[in-house]
């Protein structure tokens, strides 16, 4: 009854002089009608505009904590700075994909020659750096470079969406933003965790298969990545995970490549962190089959192509995290995984395998802040 | 990391204390303290007290502080 009144239905009329009602239904209503896309753009836009304006300060913010990490006590800050905003800058072409045969090589290739690139360019600005310093500058001038990044797509589709008034590109802009901005929350979290050398979330896989590589001698066997041979169970395991405690993932892809040539294992165990789902417990530990390493898809590929032509099965492990989680601070839920871990590598070895076999474990992710 | 799926965003984010847990390689008795810079996991520390075995930073991890 009430509604019918509001919406003056029927006989029902707000006040008894039509002009006056025509004025408080029908005026507006036609307004909306005619205007209803233009008042919502102008609504998005506001809102956008802040949201832009919140992340060039975080932008900015990062661009000014990376300069004072990396000048501390250097003498010709000038010229460091700016090299820090042409480092900025620096993309990466991926290569064509059209013909795909072959692409993970390209790939491989690309993304070595962007990370020698810019560790030889940090060396060359920092010749006095150890390496534990030259790999945290490495990581927080990656951050402040993603920042840049996810802030100029924004700008971009903000600016495109605004000058052509183009509503459906701002609304999905709109849509997309609390994502884009738990991103750059996780990316802020990032640099501190960084900068101090402690270790993220996602350091829990080198963190557990450190563990079991301590007091054991550590060979190196590919870029960064480090090996050792321990006995677990009667077994032969072979331990392998990025060099710590400098912020890297190292290059499991190749080394776990050439140890499955050369060893012939029975198994392969992979140890990662993944991300959850919402509702899930951060650091509940799953168990799966298949190659637990996340990136841009080398490693995987080649681990993959690996096991598949030994005929090799691949278990993976995962502690489940958020993506804010995985690349900030470690938490206890995360940290406290680590028995529950090392619990389910000797089952599975008891279980799975014989004496006397041989059995990779890798721990993938950043190592930041952990030793073997 | 697998399984590249993003999450809601939290708009209650903690701010976390940082502590570090030293334990004896043999009597695996737990101390936490606070974290200090240079402080990295599997870092050998003192000797223990009790056994004479190597101290050693077993884990680095946030907390939320706990309230009184």
């Amino acid at each position: 009854m009430d509604l019918i009144f509001i919406i003056g239905a029927g006989n029902t009329q707000i006040t008894s002089n039509p002009i006056l009602n025509l004025a408080i239904i029908y005026l507006p209503l036609a307004l909306l009608i005619l205007y209803g896309q233009k008042l919502q753009t102008w609504l998005i836009t506001n809102d956008l505009s802040k949201t832009v304006g919140r992340l060039k300060e975080m932008k900015d913010k990062s661009r000014d904590e990376t300069i004072a990490h990396i000048t501390e006590g250097i003498d010709n800050k000038e010229e460091t700075i700016k090299r820090l905003d042409s480092f900025l800058e620096y993309f990466t072409i991926m290569p064509v994909d059209l013909d795909p045969a072959g692409v993970i090589n390209k790939l491989d290739h690309i993304m070595t020659s962007r990370d020698m690139r810019m560790k030889s360019e940090i060396k060359q600005l920092f010749p006095d750096l150890d390496e534990l310093k030259a790999n945290s500058i490495e990581n927080v001038i990656e951050i402040a470079t993603s920042f840049n990044f996810v802030y100029k797509i924004v700008r971009h589709f903000y600016l495109v969406g605004k000058k052509t008034n183009n509503f459906l590109l701002l609304a999905q802009l709109q849509m997309i933003i609390p994502f884009l901005m738990l991103q750059a929350d996780a990316l802020n979290k990032a640099m501190a965790t960084f900068k101090k050398n402690q270790p993220i979330g996602d350091a829990i896989g080198p963190m557990i298969v450190g563990k079991l590589m301590l007091e054991h001698e550590k060979h190196d066997i590919a870029v960064d990545t480090v090996y050792a041979e321990s006995d677990i169970s009667g077994r032969k395991a072979i331990l392998v995970t990025a060099k710590g405690p400098a912020g890297t993932v190292g290059q499991p892809g190749n080394a776990v490549q050439e140890l499955i040539n050369k060893e012939n294992p029975s198994l392969l165990i992979m140890i990662d962190a993944a991300l959850k789902l919402e509702g899930e417990k951060t650091g509940e530990v799953a168990e799966g089959i298949g190659a637990a390493i996340g990136g841009i898809g080398v490693d995987k590929f080649k681990i993959e192509e690996a096991a598949t032509n030994s005929n090799l099965p691949v278990y993976a492990i995962v502690v489940k995290q958020s993506l804010v989680e995985a690349i900030s601070l470690m938490t206890k839920e995360i940290a406290e995984s680590v028995d529950t871990v090392h619990d389910i590598i000797n089952r599975i070895i008891e279980e799975r395998t014989n004496p006397n076999d041989k059995i990779i474990i890798v721990g993938v992710g950043n190592t930041i802040g952990v030793i073997q | 990391m697998s399984l590249p799926i993003m999450g809601a965003p939290d708009k209650k984010a903690k701010k976390l204390t940082v502590y570090t847990i030293e334990e004896c390689v043999k009597c695996k008795k737990p101390v936490k303290r606070e974290f200090k810079d240079g402080d990295l996991v599997h870092k050998i520390l003192d000797k223990c007290k009790d056994c004479n075995e190597n101290i050693m930073i077993s884990l680095i991890y946030g907390e939320e502080p706990k309230k009184n």
